[in-house]
């Protein structure tokens, strides 16, 4: 059953609510759903909540409160959410322009090669359809449902130390946005040329996990439009 | 105008904060200085808040030129402070002279030290914390002949504070790292005892994102890789490698790898003191123990305030 959860110690300071290690889309919306209730529980001393696939991470200040006190405020709150059962979150739509191989395209050519596929015809796969946003990952960005090939997309055996800003990479079948440069292992196909969000006294991210994004291809010339562009939200029939 | 000092100079010193707490769900890491203890300690001898920004200095020196007086603490990894030509020692406040110079160096045994100013350093928050954060390219180091404001100070504040010998940490390696089970723990039930018995080195490929650890690889555990799950701070992932890397403050927020131990709240600090070459050993605690010693830690730093 979805609802069914371990509290796992992870350190003195946090634990790890989980529902399972096999991802699949009920576990995942369940976990996202009592990711909310938890924060909006505002139990003292919570300090992250952080859901990913099929898991919530939970840390919490020790020096207000303890491990046994956490236990049962996350046990109470997660038993009155199943009670409750109050409907799911917002769904949003948004499009993201993608600059395909180029300088980002790094492993392109891998991947043509490996999947026996051209260049023109990977890049349709990535644009034809809306995927779910599933986590956010490193700094604002997220990882989100992709293509599905004949084979699992493997990673890097051993990471690139740098990979590009607004990278778009996949690994096994899931589509990593990233807005930063940073180390990775995934299989960057491009880039995506958008201001993802907005960042000053407060963080403003348009998306978030539950909401879907497509892509659409562009050309690098065309992209000096986007720069300073938030994700385009669009209406879609349901 | 309020009182500034003037970077004569500087490597690797940059301004902290605590850090940007609870973003990590969007995959931002706290940062903030990276022995928390020491900075805290820092303030609360010069009769600040726990959180005023102050200076972090890492491995190398640091000078500065007081432009007014004020109230500095000098905290963290054992140090050469002088003052004009002075040596005074770090853990209690000094008073400073308009037109003194202060130098640091010769940081030994850890990494890092701090500088407390009394009413904190006036800096622009981004996201609630001046703090660097290398991934997202947020703060930056100072420069030399950068001129750093400090606040007017809140409260009025007539003692001099010094710490009991007694609470200052001891730094310095063979670090013996206490850490709690990790939610993978069952996986390395049959390496557990390699894993506590082994002194792991510490890799020059190491900073606030995570420390990289260098030794005998464990095999024989079972899981390679795990479906990602948020990382709580201080996690010891084991990489495909066999080789653990603990992972710091500047942590991006979820991981694939699986996590025999996390590093327990009251042993995070001596992490951010680990030099390249050091030498670690981790030791198991139960849950109780663990939060026993942050209580001590926590009292220690409530005493400096009364």
């Amino acid at each position: 059953m979805a609802d069914t959860y371990q509290i796992v110690p992870y350190g003195d300071a946090a634990i790890l609510i989980t529902y399972g290690e096999t991802f699949t889309i009920n576990i995942w919306k369940t976990v996202h759903y009592n990711a909310n209730i938890l924060a909006k529980a505002h139990i003292p001393g919570v300090i992250e909540v952080f859901p990913t696939y099929t898991t919530i991470m939970l840390s919490f200040d020790l020096t207000i409160t303890s491990l046994d006190k956490i236990t049962v405020a996350v046990t109470d709150a997660l038993t009155a959410a199943q009670v409750a059962k109050v409907p799911l979150q917002r769904k949003k739509y948004f499009q993201l322009p993608l600059v395909f191989g180029g300088k980002a395209g790094l492993d392109v050519a891998f991947l043509s090669a490996y999947l026996n596929m051209s260049p023109q015809e990977i890049c349709n796969s990535f644009c034809n359809e809306y995927h779910p946003i599933f986590t956010f990952a490193t700094f604002g960005g997220f990882l989100m449902g992709g293509p599905t090939f004949e084979k699992s997309i493997p990673r890097l055996a051993s990471p690139r130390l740098s990979a590009p800003a607004g990278g778009i990479a996949i690994a096994g079948n899931k589509v990593a946005v990233m807005p930063v440069s940073a180390p990775s292992g995934w299989r960057y196909i491009g880039y995506s040329p958008i201001k993802f969000f907005t960042i000053d006294r407060t963080l403003q991210i348009p998306y978030r996990p539950g909401d879907y994004v497509k892509f659409f291809p562009i050309t690098e010339e065309e992209s000096k439009i986007y720069h300073s562009q938030l994700p385009i939200e669009t209406e879609v029939e349901t | 105008m309020n009182a500034f000092f003037t970077v004569q100079s500087t490597m690797l010193a940059t301004i902290q904060d605590k850090g940007r707490i609870g973003m990590i769900q969007y995959g931002i890491g706290p940062n903030g200085a990276a022995d928390t203890f020491a900075y805290e300690a820092g303030n609360a001898l010069v009769g600040n808040m726990r959180d005023a920004a102050s200076v972090e200095i890492t491995a190398f020196g640091f000078v500065f030129i007081a432009n007014a007086d004020m109230i500095i603490a000098v905290t963290g990894a054992p140090a050469t402070v002088i003052i004009d030509s002075d040596i005074v020692n770090m853990w209690q406040s000094i008073v400073i002279k308009a037109g003194q110079t202060v130098q640091v160096k010769k940081i030994q045994k850890g990494l890092r030290v701090y500088i407390a100013f009394r009413g904190g350093i006036v800096s622009e928050p981004i996201l609630g914390s001046c703090s660097v954060d290398t991934i997202g390219n947020l703060g930056s180091k100072l420069k030399a002949k950068q001129k750093v404001f400090l606040h007017e100070p809140g409260n009025t504040f007539t003692e001099d504070k010094v710490m009991n010998i007694r609470d200052i940490p001891m730094y310095g390696s063979p670090w013996k790292i206490r850490v709690c089970d990790g939610c993978n723990v069952s996986d390395f039930i049959t390496v557990a005892n390699d894993f506590y018995q082994q002194i792991y080195r510490v890799s020059p490929q190491s900073n606030i994102i995570g420390i990289r650890l260098e030794g005998k690889p464990l095999n024989g555990y079972t899981a390679q890789e795990v479906i990602s799950h948020g990382v709580c701070l201080g996690s010891i992932q084991i990489v495909p490698t066999g080789t653990p890397i603990i992972t710091f403050k500047g942590r991006g927020g979820t991981a694939g790898y699986p996590i025999i131990a996390v590093v327990i709240a009251a042993d995070l600090d001596a992490v951010g003191q680990m030099r390249p070459g050091d030498s670690v050993q981790f030791v198991r605690y139960t849950v109780e123990e663990a939060q026993q010693a942050f209580s001590q830690k926590k009292n220690i730093l409530q005493r400096l305030l009364v």
